[in-house]
């Protein structure tokens, strides 16, 4: 898809852009201001967890179009050996926060849909989408614009 | 508590993103967030290090509202950290609030086993202590069917109770009335409860289980025991889903496990 954006994350300076690229695709999917920041505060927290636990991976952003919803999807990817335990790692809040809900379980407030898939040496992926629901007006004129 | 130095490092780096505004200096703003939630800082004290900040920006600020709309995105920065963790506090009251729930059901359960212990016929009191633990171990601990057994020895004939959702009635049938044995021999004589979950796809994705007719993926067991440490029975509960179950439900399981020991005891005195 043309409009994906993939940023290399290979340390803490590589934050910086993957927030950039996160937030100005949350505001050409016309989310709020504060939806924006929520967004590039996850993605911050996801690529955190890439350089603390495995040094380096990829964070792929990519907008969701539906009818009556538009969204941005966020996708961490790292090589690394794996969460062995998902869950506990997502209830406890125990990757990059000490135990204080940042993190992962910190990033999954943040969104609306929230995934871990991970497996023993075959590294982590973390799919999170944050949606906007589509108002009537914007509904007519993306109707108007198709007719 | 606003330590000084947080005040002023958030003045500071308010200053750079005034003095130029983009996303390494804004990124600053995350980060000191991030710090006063893992310093134990509030929301409170954030907004007196951004008033301070503010302050000293719109003193040297050619453009107000420019100014005050830097501000505005600073400040959501800063705070985002607190979003990730304030519905943390409400779901740890929520955790906290069930916490309560299981020990007040506990007390109330700790009176039905000693009612039931009394009652005068020997078969019906044990039968109902079973009854009463196989329901109440499923509900505290979440399980999809629980079994409950007792008997005197391994000659004598078992005494069994079992607890399981209409939506599961077959399979939690076939588990009630199943041999479980294989699973009662996995317990060691050490441990008061185990707790076991399936392995993965590869494996079978369920726990070997005669008479089961849906894989068990999940399994809690405690063994029942005499004051003198003889077992005398045990408490299975049981999950279609993997990992059902943790450290609390152990600890829950083995707290029911003892009171149903001790009021079967009873019903042997009293009997």
């Amino acid at each position: 898809m043309s409009d994906e954006v993939r940023v290399a994350i290979n340390g803490d300076a590589d934050l910086v852009p993957a927030r950039a690229e996160g937030r100005a695709l949350a505001e050409r999917q016309g989310f709020s201001r504060t939806d924006a920041t929520l967004i590039a505060t996850a993605i911050s927290e996801v690529a955190r967890n890439i350089v603390v636990h495995v040094g380096r991976g990829e964070i792929l952003l990519r907008p969701l179009d539906e009818v009556s919803r538009c969204g941005l999807q966020v996708i961490a990817h790292d090589e690394g050996p794996g969460i062995r335990d998902v869950e506990a790692a997502l209830g406890q809040g125990t990757t990059t926060g000490r135990g204080l809900g940042l993190g992962l379980p910190g990033a999954r407030r943040l969104m609306d849909d929230f995934e871990v898939a991970s497996s023993s040496g075959r590294g982590t992926t973390v799919t999170m989408v944050k949606w906007r629901v589509r108002d009537e007006l914007e509904l007519m004129r993306e109707r108007r614009r198709r007719a | 508590m606003n330590r000084p130095p947080f005040r002023s490092a958030y003045a500071a780096a308010f200053l750079a993103y005034l003095a130029d505004e983009d996303e390494r200096t804004l990124c600053a703003a995350y980060e000191l967030g991030r710090e006063a939630v893992m310093t134990g800082l509030g929301v409170m004290d954030i907004a007196e290090a951004h008033h301070d900040a503010l302050h000293a920006g719109l003193r040297a600020a050619v453009d107000v509202d420019a100014t005050t709309r830097a501000g505005r995105d600073f400040l959501l920065e800063s705070l985002s950290a607190f979003e990730m963790v304030q519905p943390g506090a409400s779901e740890a009251r929520d955790a906290a609030e069930a916490d309560r729930g299981r020990a007040a059901m506990v007390r109330r359960l700790s009176s039905f086993f000693a009612d039931a212990s009394l009652a005068l016929d020997d078969g019906h009191a044990t039968h109902e202590i079973l009854r009463l633990l196989a329901e109440q171990a499923r509900e505290l601990v979440g399980g999809a069917c629980c079994v409950a057994t007792v008997s005197a020895d391994d000659a004598s004939p078992q005494a069994r109770a079992a607890s399981y959702a209409e939506a599961d009635a077959a399979w939690g049938a076939r588990l009630a009335l199943g041999d479980l044995s294989s699973l009662e021999r996995r317990m060691p004589r050490s441990a008061p409860v185990i707790r076991m979950d399936a392995p993965g796809p590869e494996r079978g994705g369920a726990l070997a289980l005669a008479g089961a007719a849906a894989p068990v993926r999940s399994w809690l067991g405690a063994r029942l025991t005499a004051l003198d440490g003889r077992p005398i029975g045990f408490v299975h509960v049981f999950h279609h889903r993997p990992r059902a179950f943790g450290a609390t439900d152990e600890a829950v399981l083995t707290h029911l496990a003892q009171m149903a020991s001790a009021a079967v005891e009873r019903t042997a005195l009293y009997a």
